[in-house]
C-alpha cells in the first residue's frame, strides 16, 4: 500500500508527465536501437495456419503503423520500423529482426551440436531481444524477434466472432503485434510482476507499480486505469483489442528514447556500423519504407474511421 | 487485507496478453508436468551460448533446503535447471516471461523437462520468489510476467499473488500424493 501511495505521490508531483518502463541489462542500463532505423521482416517460411499471408503482412504493418504514426508521424520521435521483404528467416542472433509463426513445433529448432529449444506450451508469443552488455554501447540492441505459437493458439483479427482450432485458444493478432513491438522499441511492461525479485522503475526513477495494485485499483483509480489501459500493460482479457493503439504512457517512450531532436541520422543494419544498412537491396529508403507502412495499413486504417 | 483485496482481483480481473503471452495452467497441472518441485536458495546463476552462439540460456543452481524436497528432490540437493537469456561475454538476451534469479534469493520452483533440460514450468510461472513479511515466509509470483488469454482458474494460486508458503507447499504436496 506504501508504494502505491509513493507512486500516486510522484505521478501527482509529475503533473502530465507520462510514465513509462524501459528494459533493461541485467546491470540495469537500458536497451535502445543505435540508428534511427530498424527494419523487420515476416518470415515467409512458416505462414500461420489461420490467417491469409496478405493479411498477416498487412496487420503487421498496421501494427507498426499504431506506433509510427504519434511517434515518428507526430515528430516527436525519430525512430522509423521499416518492413523488408519476407524470407525465409529463423529467430536467434543474426541481426534480422523476424516475426515467425512457430506451426509444427513451439521451439527454436535443433541446430547441429545444438538440441531445440522448447517454450512453454502456455506462451501464445515471445519476444526476445539481443543487446550489447558492457563497453561504450552497453545496452544497444543488436537483434529483435517475435515468435507466434500457432500450435496452442489461433490468431484473429476478429477475435470475438473467430472460432478457435481444435485445442487451441483465441487471441488477437494485432493486439499481440503492438505489444510485441512495445518490446521491441525496447519499452517493458507497465507493473511489476515479480518475475524479477528487484523492483523495476519507470522514466521517473520512480518504482513502478505492483500488478497486484493495479489490478485491485483499477475500477476506482483513474491512474491505475491508465496503467491497465496502456499497451505495455502485463495483463489482457480475452479476445481483447484494447492493446492495439498505444497511450500516451506508450507512446512517451519511443518520444522520450528517440526523440527527433536527438536524431543521429545514421540508419544501420543491425550490429553494422553507420551507413552500412542502405546498401542492401531489400532495404528501403526510410520514407518509402513508411510510406508502404501506411499504404499496406490504409484498408485498415479507412475501415476504423468509417 | 491484502490477500482480501488479492482475491477480488483475481475475481475481477485476470486474463492477459503480455510481451510473453502466456495462458493460466492449473496448479495440478503444473504439479502434474513437475519433475522436480522444491523450495531453496539460488547458489548460482550462469549464463552461457548456445552452440553456434544464437541463443543464451542461463544455468541456474538451487539448494534444497531442509524439507523443501516436495517431488523428485531431497533436502540439500543441488538442483540445476536452465532459464531463457541471460548475459554473456558482452551481449544480453531478454525473453518476456522468463523468470529471474538472483544469487541468495529464496525461491520455490517447479521444473519441468523439455528437449532434455529442465525448465521452470510456463517460464516465469514456475518460479515464486520467497519472501518474509511480518515474520512469516510467503510465496510470491504475481503472475509473473506472463499472458493469460484464457481467465485463469478459480483457486488459490490464481486469487493470491502473494500465499503463505506453508500454505503454498501443502497445496503442492497433497496434488503430489493424489497424482501418485
Amino acid at each position: 500500500m506504501r508504494r502505491s501511495l509513493a507512486l500516486l505521490v510522484t505521478l501527482a508531483l509529475t503533473g502530465s508527465a507520462h510514465a513509462f518502463v524501459r528494459s533493461t541489462t541485467n546491470a540495469g542500463v537500458p536497451v535502445w536501437w543505435y540508428g534511427d532505423c530498424v527494419f523487420l521482416a515476416l518470415d515467409n517460411s512458416t505462414p500461420s495456419p489461420d490467417l491469409p499471408f496478405a493479411t498477416v503482412q498487412s496487420v503487421l504493418a498496421k501494427s507498426i503503423a499504431n506506433w509510427q504514426t504519434p511517434t515518428l508521424g507526430a515528430g516527436c520521435s525519430y525512430l522509423v520500423i521499416n518492413i523488408d521483404a519476407p524470407a525465409a528467416l529463423e529467430a536467434k542472433l543474426d541481426e534480422q529482426n523476424v516475426v515467425k509463426f512457430r506451426t509444427d513445433k513451439w521451439c527454436r529448432p535443433a541446430e547441429p551440436n545444438n538440441p531445440e529449444m522448447c517454450y512453454s506450451q502456455q506462451a501464445a508469443a515471445i519476444t526476445t531481444v539481443f543487446y550489447a552488455s558492457d563497453g561504450a554501447e552497453n545496452g544497444r540492441i543488436l537483434d529483435a524477434d517475435i515468435e507466434l505459437n500457432s500450435i496452442d493458439f489461433t490468431f484473429a483479427t476478429l477475435p470475438t466472432t473467430t472460432l478457435p482450432r481444435t485445442g487451441t485458444a483465441v487471441t488477437d493478432l494485432e493486439n499481440t503485434l503492438t505489444h510485441e513491438l512495445g518490446h521491441l522499441q525496447g519499452l517493458d511492461h507497465s507493473c511489476w510482476d515479480h518475475s524479477s525479485s528487484l523492483h523495476p522503475i519507470d522514466n521517473t526513477g520512480a518504482p513502478i507499480p505492483d500488478c497486484a495494485d493495479v489490478l485491485s485499483h483499477r475500477v476506482s483509480d483513474a491512474v491505475y486505469r491508465a496503467v491497465t489501459e496502456s499497451t505495455m500493460f502485463n495483463y489482457a482479457n480475452p479476445g481483447e483489442t484494447i492493446k492495439r493503439m498505444p497511450k500516451p504512457d506508450d507512446i512517451a517512450g519511443p518520444c522520450d528514447i528517440y526523440p527527433k531532436a536527438k536524431d543521429p541520422g545514421v540508419c544501420v543494419r543491425d550490429g553494422q556500423p553507420a551507413g552500412g544498412c542502405c546498401n542492401n537491396n531489400n532495404a528501403l529508403p526510410n520514407g518509402a519504407s513508411m510510406l508502404l507502412v501506411f499504404l499496406i495499413a490504409a484498408p485498415f486504417l479507412r475501415r476504423k474511421r468509417a | 487485507m491484502r490477500l482480501a483485496v488479492l482475491f477480488f482481483v483475481a475475481l475481477a480481473a485476470p486474463a492477459i496478453a503480455g510481451a510473453t503471452t502466456l495462458e493460466p495452467i492449473p496448479l495440478a497441472q503444473m504439479v502434474a508436468r513437475a519433475e522436480r518441485i522444491v523450495t531453496g536458495s539460488v547458489e548460482s546463476s550462469e549464463s552461457r551460448w548456445t552452440a553456434g552462439k544464437r541463443a543464451i540460456v542461463t544455468i541456474v543452481t538451487v539448494r534444497v533446503e531442509e524439507g523443501g524436497g516436495i517431488k523428485g528432490a531431497r533436502s540439500g540437493e543441488l538442483i540445476t535447471f536452465a532459464r531463457e537469456g541471460g548475459e554473456v561475454d558482452g551481449k544480453g538476451q531478454l525473453v518476456s516471461g522468463a523468470a529471474r534469479f538472483t544469487v541468495g534469493e529464496s525461491v520455490l520452483v517447479l521444473l519441468e523437462r523439455r528437449g532434455g533440460t529442465l525448465w521452470t514450468v510456463a517460464m516465469g510461472v514456475g518460479k515464486m520468489h520467497i519472501d518474509t513479511i511480518d515474520g512469516q515466509r510467503v510465496a510470491v509470483h504475481g503472475l509473473a510476467g506472463i499472458g493469460f488469454t484464457r481467465t485463469p482458474p478459480d483457486e488459490p494460486f490464481y486469487r493470491e499473488a502473494t500465499r503463505p508458503l506453508a500454505a503454498m507447499m501443502s497445496d503442492i504436496s497433497r496434488l503430489v500424493s493424489e497424482q501418485r
